[in-house]
């Protein structure tokens, strides 16, 4: 199985080099890792042909989790999908909200419905995301 | 829409049949393996010409594959009663397996992407888990 691109040298090479004690260091050395862990495990991929999220992907992942709010760094579901890397949190069975990155650099997107008695009622996929629109998602979803 | 090829659909299926799909990887079920996730009723029209392809028993929907981490099940009357023009069809030279025909494509224009979303969420609200772990292949 090809390895996912390694984030990490990449984030490495292009940022000051901060001190293993500063917290926002120590924060995105474990988003990065926890990221890396698992879109490692071939148990998410359909076989060893499906292509896998861009370095890219992974980079601007990492980038929306480390600004999140600490609760949401514990809740994420991480999902690799044909090359796509998506963020997904959940309120119960009711609302979700998926942060969506594709193999090409900038490409963000989020999208976010609630569901009401198995069907949906409320959606929207936002094609030119940002982190305030993830905020403000994240906010809703808690709501 | 995708479905740009249909030369082997047969019949609709009747409502009361349950059809079954093999987990091809992990992320079919939620990650406490209690319910369905959505991405177990994504397509990408690349990959699936046709529609989403299942099986009218457990062992048929795991014979084509390599390996599986479990099995999920779902009533093809949940799926017509969705009202999302969805159909599910047999295959004309194989009653053994089934399609769903008119499911949107996560791999075409945003508008579709996003109906793609809504109706797997709405799919694997309906559907159920058979089995959480992996189903060995009968012995033949």
């Amino acid at each position: 199985m090809s390895a996912p691109a390694p984030a990490f040298c990449l984030m490495s090479a292009t940022e000051t080099i901060k001190h293993e004690n500063d917290p926002e260091f120590v924060w995105s050395v474990r988003i990065v890792n926890r990221l890396m862990d698992v879109l490692s495990n071939p148990d998410l991929y359909e076989s060893n042909a499906e292509p896998r999220p861009s370095g890219a992907a992974i980079l601007a992942a990492a980038d929306v989790l480390i600004q999140v709010e600490p609760q949401d760094k514990d809740s994420v579901e991480i999902e690799p999908y044909s090359g796509e890397l998506s963020l997904i949190w959940r309120a119960g069975k009711e609302k979700r909200v998926k942060a969506m990155f594709g193999q090409e650099k900038g490409s963000y997107s989020i999208y976010y419905e609630q569901m009401v008695e198995g069907r949906v009622t409320e959606h929207h996929l936002e094609p030119n995301a940002n982190h305030i629109y993830l905020r403000e998602r994240l906010a809703w979803l808690r709501g | 829409m995708c479905d740009e090829e249909s030369n082997d659909i047969g019949e609709i299926a009747p409502d009361n049949l349950v059809i079954y799909r093999a987990c091809s990887r992990s992320s079919f079920l939620t990650p406490a393996k209690d319910a369905v996730a959505e991405v177990a009723f994504q397509k990408d029209g690349q990959n699936h010409k046709d529609g989403l392809s299942l099986a009218v028993s457990v062992a048929e929907s795991i014979r084509y594959l390599t390996k599986n981490h479990g099995v999920i099940r779902i009533l093809v009357g949940d799926i017509h009663r969705l009202d999302r023009n969805l159909e599910v069809h047999f295959y004309a030279s194989d009653p053994l397996h089934v399609v769903i025909r008119n499911l949107p494509c996560m791999d075409r224009a945003l508008e579709e992407k996003e109906r793609a979303l809504m109706i797997a969420a709405e799919l694997a609200a309906r559907a159920e888990i058979e089995s959480a772990s992996p189903v060995p292949k009968p012995d033949r």
